[in-house]
């Protein structure tokens, strides 16, 4: 009975965290903007959900490069080592779709030529679709509790049959 | 059919709980502080400090609900005299109900909140997230101990319904006394936790705040005890 219990109580949870997972999906943009002079860097940092990004840049006054680094990228970088998720070379602009595994990752900006004193650095990041971690989760707790109630069932008819 | 009912309230409790919780934590990128690992707390602080405060207005009603319930119905239905009848005494069903009212909604509710602390915001401080326990264990009881007393006052579902929902969630249509315990029962968790967290909120502050809040709980609690004790319940 206490099994069967805990089990319905993990379908319950399941279901609460699918809920709020789909009802948590709507879109979300975030927009941050840089202005840079001659060799000054920017860098940002996000912990970002596992969803669907659109990443959009515009640069106005010269060309960027771009590069987007895991947490573990960013620490190699500060030990002066290259490492990155993705390098853009010389853009003034951009449009790319990827998805992450949740976690934080940082985008850092390095401006390479001047046609005006300063380049202006625009940044959209646009989220949309579920939540594939929290999803995975649901279900799982879904699936666990099915089966719990199940083989409790399954035993009570068994002893009944004894 | 008992049985039946108090699991499907178990069953809504958690759903509602849990989903309007973890609604309150934005899906969305969280600003992280590439040099400042203070900064990054900071950040997560004020998502969760936020969160904490929109998601206890449907806790209340919840707790407000289920406490109502529980009280009101046996009344009515004359349940606690055959209650009594079995080898238990009144302090053993009063404490027995009290635990039954706020338990389940408690420990869903917090962990829903250290959940969404540890894995959406990845706020890794677990000392921080256990404060959360007292702090939250001190509202609920709060709230419970008033609706108990409203309840075995007052002994009618609806009329039990509305006086505590007036006196948690319509602050500013009521008298300054009434609205202090609103206001304490609203700042004890958030201030204090940030007082703790951030040291924004001055310490005498968040004390008073517990203290207040501490007090009125206990009050309320053995008033209702000594109430259900003496009180007819044919």
């Amino acid at each position: 009975m206490k099994v069967q219990k805990i089990g319905e109580i993990l379908v319950m949870l399941g279901i609460a965290i699918l809920l709020s997972n789909l009802i948590r999906s709507s879109n979300y943009s975030e927009c941050c903007g840089f202005l840079l002079k001659p060799s000054k860097e920017a860098i940002e940092g996000f912990r970002l959900p596992p969803r669907n990004i659109r990443f959009e840049v515009n640069v106005k006054g010269g060309s960027i490069d771009l590069y987007f680094l895991s947490e573990n990228d960013f620490k190699k970088m500060k030990e002066g080592k290259v490492a990155y998720i993705k390098y853009f070379h010389n853009i003034t602009s951009l449009q790319w779709e990827f998805t992450v595994e949740r976690g934080n990752y940082f985008i850092l900006i390095k401006p390479i030529k001047f046609t005006d004193n300063e380049v202006f650095v625009e940044v959209y990041l646009t989220l949309y679709g579920i939540e594939r971690d929290m999803t995975y989760i649901g279900f799982s707790l879904i699936s666990v509790g099915i089966a719990l109630v199940c083989l409790t069932k399954v035993f009570k008819r068994a002893n009944e049959f004894k | 059919m008992s049985v039946t009912w108090s699991r499907l309230v178990l069953w809504i409790t958690i759903i509602l709980l849990i989903t309007i919780t973890l609604l309150y934590y934005q899906s969305a990128p969280y600003t992280v502080d590439p040099y400042s690992v203070e900064m990054s707390k900071m950040e997560s602080l004020s998502a969760m400090r936020d969160a904490l405060v929109l998601s206890s207005m449907i806790y209340t009603m919840i707790l407000i609900i289920i406490g109502v319930m529980a009280w009101t119905m046996p009344l009515k239905r004359c349940l606690v005299k055959t209650f009594l009848s079995l080898p238990i005494g009144r302090s053993v069903f009063f404490i027995g109900n009290v635990f039954n009212i706020f338990l389940p909604p408690f420990i869903v509710f917090l962990v829903a909140h250290v959940f969404a602390g540890l894995y959406i915001l990845s706020y890794v401080s677990v000392f921080d997230l256990l404060l959360l326990f007292p702090l939250i264990l001190l509202n609920t009881l709060f709230i419970v101990s008033i609706v108990t007393l409203i309840s075995l006052i007052v002994k009618d579902s609806i009329v039990s319904l509305f006086l505590a929902s007036s006196i948690f969630l319509l602050p500013y249509q009521f008298p300054m006394q009434l609205k202090y315990i609103n206001s304490c029962y609203f700042y004890t968790v958030t201030v204090a936790y940030i007082w703790h967290c951030v040291k924004h909120v001055s310490y005498s502050e968040a004390i008073n705040l517990i203290a207040v809040t501490s007090l009125v709980t206990s009050i309320a609690l053995i008033l209702s005890f000594i109430y259900f004790l003496k009180m007819d319940v044919d």
